[in-house]
């Protein structure tokens, strides 16, 4: 079966398709068993008047979608959507798990800071991801706590960020002293006694007192690198065999992904105990030209790999602590330019799903027929033209923080999001 | 060629070839390597455009086709500006229009970013605005009346970075811009004039209020004004900075409210004064060198407390923020690692042909673990994690554990004078060594017995004294045994300290003997075998051990009887082995981590009783023949002739168990501290 077709199914929730579990061989002694999130960067700005904040053209004004020229705007439960992709599939089987927060304004369009303020929840450089601030605050000590598979990624001094690559080279490194399941290249007890030499060793450094700031900071770094790596051991039995891990899929003639991997692997460190959060990437969504036939593939592409998600999360039995946060740079133009494709345009919106939430089955937030953001109350969520407020990033990032539990905390003080309203998101 | 002005980065009608590009560039140059990393001077002497003559196939799973093209051109060389490698990294589109390419220009020569100076000028009204807002629409124009001009000085070249890409090679503007009637029934006639090179509907190209005199040649126009811009010699400290301090030079702190404003903000000021100076005399010239001389400004970096600091002194700013960007030890790149390790080692880790690879070699650090060590793919990942996390850590330790056993055992089996670590020292030399004397003996008779003896200084403290039969030999022609007469030990003053009969060994306490058996009047050792003696001398002294001996002569060779005296307190460090040992110990750590210690350093001690320990465990062990023990250990050779009969692989055996346990040691100061960082 190929790739492609495998998504397929799985999203059609055919049973009997799931991957097979791992083998495990024991469970770790200091696992994480708290919350966990995901935040999947849509990187180049995607277009959410064919997605979750469906438009259809308008008389007197530039085409808007290529699709509302046959096709209305479909619901699923209280969330509307395009009926373009994989759409009706991904809102049919999650928009009871899912709140659409739409009409965000990202104030830019360049990529940058785009990206910086969508993930950090501000404009300018200094604030951590909500993942690293996440991942610091809830399991710090944990070896992958914080896995970062691509693109960009602000810690803010926080926590360090992991990455996840070739799954061969990787089960060599979870064991270095391994050769394979049965030799060793170095005796387990040589390893041990080297170890805690290196570890002395360390602290005498670390305990120097005309150590350099940098120099210090490194060796803390190394240091608790070296703290945490006993952890990495279990993982092995949490990676799937060689042939059942993921190749890229040539998602269209410019894109080659591997966010299904990303996600295989994000799983097993999760199912490990040894993160707790994770930035996913799908690249390719700056469709400057040809925008709905690049476009149509990559939305389907990443509502595929959620559903993927899903399916693994559940199987795993982790489901019901995870929280998926899905954005991008911002959006695309409202109409479409001489080489049919889409520009950038600063109104873009976020998804956060969680398994049958109180807050899930909506959309809130609020553009207009061309795409141009509402300002909305706070409080009620409703529009409010007088005394509302366009939602920004940080809008959304400060109620995200507080309903993750890091408002108020040591992560969050040094980062405050200062006359910034509150919105009821989550209530 | 090491003399030019650095201006040339810029200015150079030439670019950098190595031995494949110059080949594919038609550049005319001759290599005496095929070294992809030596690089020289060439031009680009194979570029040809889309003219009538030019006939191309893309072939599945090959590529293009070029089977007939017109002349080629001379190629317009901007230096870095027009390679292929800049052109490529920074890609444009039919409504970028260059201005990737015009962002990164600024960022990289001129040290200013464009994208932070348009941060919060936008509005969702304003970006709305359909009326050509970068020309029109003040929000836009702040930027892009800067921005746009430098993307016109690039109009010669396409998407993809080809000169002049579009059919008949007149120009690279897209026919949707030049001819939007073939794209749309109802499009308006556009702008384009015939032998337009640049889009009517932007600003004209240029730099900072100049108008680029000839579209020709507007690229290598821009790359001259930038050089003589007064921003660019900063920006030269600027972009050198992270590839020698490690961190990218500080930026103003953007929010006055965050906290710890007022300290970064002190940072920067203080990191930004010495990047504006340096650079105002790097364009003057440093300390009366030439102007732009780029070694000089290297080398003020490394020389400044930026780069060299290594320790905090009551006279250096109490401002954590500033002394954060002071001094070095950061962490090596995955590609500095293999250099540091072939160096040292003698050959890089997991390195073998491949195909596939740019360079033809595929190595561990560089490719298979590359990203795991916080490498970049330029692709996705172009940042290189600058701390190392417990998978980083792991891949460190991997390396170390590979490398350490065959280091050791091909760096012993070297000429002491060949070796890279451990000349100096032999592999018979443990914590516990003393000294060691071979003899052959003559005497075939009791009463022709000699006496045989060696000093060595003792401290009050268990010595033991090894005599050692060393080449038994049975055949029919005979039989070649050691017979042992006495055992004496005198002090300096030549006073007896210790007298044996060695008949009496079985009555003598902590005598052993590993074969042989006590006769009337000697003990026979009839095999390859140790006899051993305790002694505890009451006081520091040297001591002379004296051994009656004679043998039993048959076959072509004498008896050959070696006596060593081995101190019995290894972790005592007080051997005269022990001291040799800590010496190389003082090498290895100066070689290996940078380190300047003594004998007597707390640091070598640590790593002494590592080895110690080590030695002790090994010795206690039953599988301790050789350097590795399989299936507990395994040893990686690198080269095949090492594995074949004859090659160093067979030669590894470890009688004193040093080969072993010198691989912890160097395993241990692989995966120190001071190994990854620098």
């Amino acid at each position: 079966m190929k790739r492609r077709d495998f998504l397929k199914n799985m999203i059609l929730g055919s049973a009997g398709l799931a991957l097979p579990l791992p083998r495990i061989y024991g469970a770790a002694n200091d696992i994480y068993s708290g919350r966990l999130l995901v935040q999947l960067q849509v990187n180049g700005g995607w277009d959410v008047t064919s997605f979750c904040d469906p438009k259809v053209n308008q008389p007197g004004e530039l085409e808007i979608t290529h699709w509302s020229r046959d096709n209305d705007i479909l619901a699923a439960g209280n969330i509307p959507y395009a009926p373009f992709a994989n759409n009706t599939a991904f809102f049919d089987k999650y928009h009871q798990h899912m709140m659409v927060i739409n009409g965000v304004d990202a104030q830019t369009n360049s990529h940058t800071t785009g990206v910086l303020h969508n993930w950090s929840g501000r404009n300018s450089e200094g604030f951590p991801y909500s993942t690293a601030m996440f991942a610091a605050h809830n399991a710090p000590e944990q070896p992958l706590s914080y896995i970062n598979c691509g693109g960009y990624a602000q810690t803010g001094n926080l926590i360090r960020f992991s990455r996840l690559d070739d799954t061969r080279a990787l089960r060599q490194l979870l064991q270095p002293e391994m050769q394979n399941e049965q030799n060793n290249i170095r005796h387990p007890e040589d390893m041990a006694r080297i170890r805690e030499y290196r570890l002395r060793r360390m602290s005498g450094l670390i305990a120097r007192e005309d150590n350099i700031p940098r120099r210090q900071t490194n060796l803390e770094a190394y240091e608790s690198a070296l703290n945490g790596v006993s952890s990495l051991t279990n993982f092995t039995d949490f990676i799937p065999p060689d042939d059942e891990i993921l190749d890229n899929v040539q998602v269209n003639s410019e894109v080659s992904s591997n966010l299904g991997r990303q996600i295989q692997m994000s799983i097993a460190a999760f199912d490990a105990g040894i993160a707790s959060a994770v930035d996913l990437i799908v690249f390719g969504f700056d469709t400057y030209t040809d925008h709905d036939n690049l476009h149509e593939p990559l939305l389907a592409h990443t509502t595929e790999s959620l559903d993927l998600l899903w399916t693994l999360a559940e199987e795993r039995g982790f489901a019901d602590r995870m929280t998926v946060v899905i954005g991008s740079d911002f959006g695309r133009t409202n109409h479409y330019n001489a080489d049919d494709g889409k520009d950038h345009w600063p109104i873009g919106s976020v998804i956060v799903m969680e398994q049958n939430p109180s807050w899930g089955n909506r959309a809130v937030g609020a553009t207009d027929e061309l795409h141009n953001a509402y300002q909305m109350n706070p409080a009620t969520l409703e529009r409010d033209d007088d005394n509302g407020t366009i939602i920004y990033p940080k809008h959304v990032h400060k109620a995200l923080r507080r309903y993750l539990v890091l408002e108020s905390t040591a992560v969050d003080a040094p980062f405050p999001f200062n006359n910034t309203e509150d919105f009821d998101f989550f209530d | 060629m090491n003399d030019r002005s650095y201006q040339e980065v810029i200015t150079a009608d030439y670019m950098m070839v190595n031995f494949m590009t110059a080949d594919i560039l038609n550049s005319d140059v001759e290599f005496e390597t095929e070294d992809h990393r030596v690089f020289l001077p060439g031009r680009n002497q194979g570029q040809i455009v889309r003219d009538d003559q030019l006939v191309a196939e893309f072939i599945q799973g090959e590529g293009l086709n070029i089977t007939s093209h017109g002349d080629f051109i001379e190629y317009p060389h901007a230096s870095a500006l027009n390679t292929h490698s800049f052109l490529n990294r920074y890609p444009t589109t039919e409504t970028n229009r260059n201005r990737t390419r015009a962002r990164w220009t600024y960022y990289h020569f001129l040290g200013v970013d464009i994208e932070k100076s348009a941060r919060r000028t936008t509005d969702s009204v304003a970006l709305a605005d359909t009326n050509n807002p970068t020309m029109n629409n003040p929000a836009c124009t702040v930027c892009h009346s800067l921005h746009d001009p430098v993307a016109g000085t690039f109009q010669n070249y396409g998407n993809e970075g080809f000169y002049r890409d579009q059919h008949g090679g007149m120009d690279s503007l897209p026919d949707t811009y030049k001819h939007p009637e073939w794209f749309s029934d109802d499009a308006e006639p556009g702008d384009y004039v015939e032998g337009d090179t640049w889009f009517r509907d932007m600003r004209e190209a240029g730099f900072d209020g100049q108008l680029a005199p000839n579209a020709e040649n507007s690229l290598q126009w821009l790359g001259s004004v930038i050089a003589e811009d007064p921003r660019f010699a900063a920006a030269s400290v600027k972009f050198w900075w992270p590839a020698l301090v490690g961190s990218d030079a500080l930026t103003p702190p953007e929010a006055s409210e965050d906290v710890g404003f007022q300290d970064q903000l002190l940072a920067f000021e203080a990191q930004n004064t010495f990047i504006e100076s340096l650079g105002e005399e790097f364009a003057n010239g440093i300390q009366g060198g030439s102007p732009y001389s780029g070694r000089d400004l290297l080398t003020e970096i490394i020389v400044s407390p930026w780069f060299r600091a290594t320790a905090l002194t009551d006279a250096a700013s109490t401002t954590v923020a500033v002394n954060r960007e002071y001094g070095t030890h950061r962490l090596l790149t995955p590609l500095e690692l293999e250099q540091k390790s072939r160096e040292l080692l003698g050959w890089t880790w997991g390195a073998g042909e491949s195909f596939y690879q740019f360079d033809g070699i595929w190595t561990n650090l560089m490719d298979r673990f590359r990203i795991y060590y916080g490498g970049i793919d330029s692709d996705g990942i172009r940042e290189r994690s600058r701390a190392l996390t417990p998978l980083m850590a792991n891949v460190a330790e991997r390396q170390a554990i590979t490398m350490a056993c065959p280091a050791v055992v091909v760096d012993f089996d070297r000429e002491d004078s060949n070796r890279l670590l451990f000349d100096g020292i032999q592999a018979d030399v443990t914590p516990t060594f003393q000294v060691r004397q071979t003899y052959n003996v003559s005497a075939g008779s009791r009463e022709t017995a000699e006496t045989f003896s060696v000093s060595t200084s003792l401290h009050p403290a268990p010595a033991v004294i090894n005599i050692s039969f060393l080449n038994d030999y049975a055949e029919d022609d005979g039989d070649r045994n050691l017979r042992l007469d006495s055992l004496t030990i005198v002090d300096s003053q030549n006073s007896e300290v210790l007298q044996l009969e060695l008949e009496d060994l079985d009555s003598i306490e902590g005598a052993t003997a590993e074969c042989g058996d006590s006769r009337s009047n000697h003990f026979i050792v009839w095999g390859n075998c140790t006899v051993s003696v305790s002694f505890i001398p009451a006081l520091a002294d040297t001591f002379e051990v004296r051994v009656v001996a004679y043998g039993d002569q048959a076959g072509p060779d004498e008896p050959l009887m070696q006596i060593q005296v081995d101190s019995d307190d290894a972790e005592s460090g007080l051997s005269a082995g022990a001291a040799h040992i800590k010496v190389k110990l003082v090498d290895l750590h100066q070689e290996l981590l940078g380190e300047t210690l003594t004998s007597n350093s707390i640091e070598i001690e640590e790593s002494y009783q590592l080895l110690v320990e080590t030695w002790a465990d090994r010795r206690s062990q039953e599988n301790n023949f050789e350097a590795w023990s399989w299936p507990d250990e395994n040893c990686f050779f690198y080269l095949e002739e090492q594995w074949e009969e004859g090659g160093v692989a067979h030669r590894a055996q470890d009688p004193h168990s040093m080969l072993n346990t010198w691989t912890s040691v160097l395993i241990y100061l692989m995966t120190d501290f001071y190994y990854l960082h620098e």
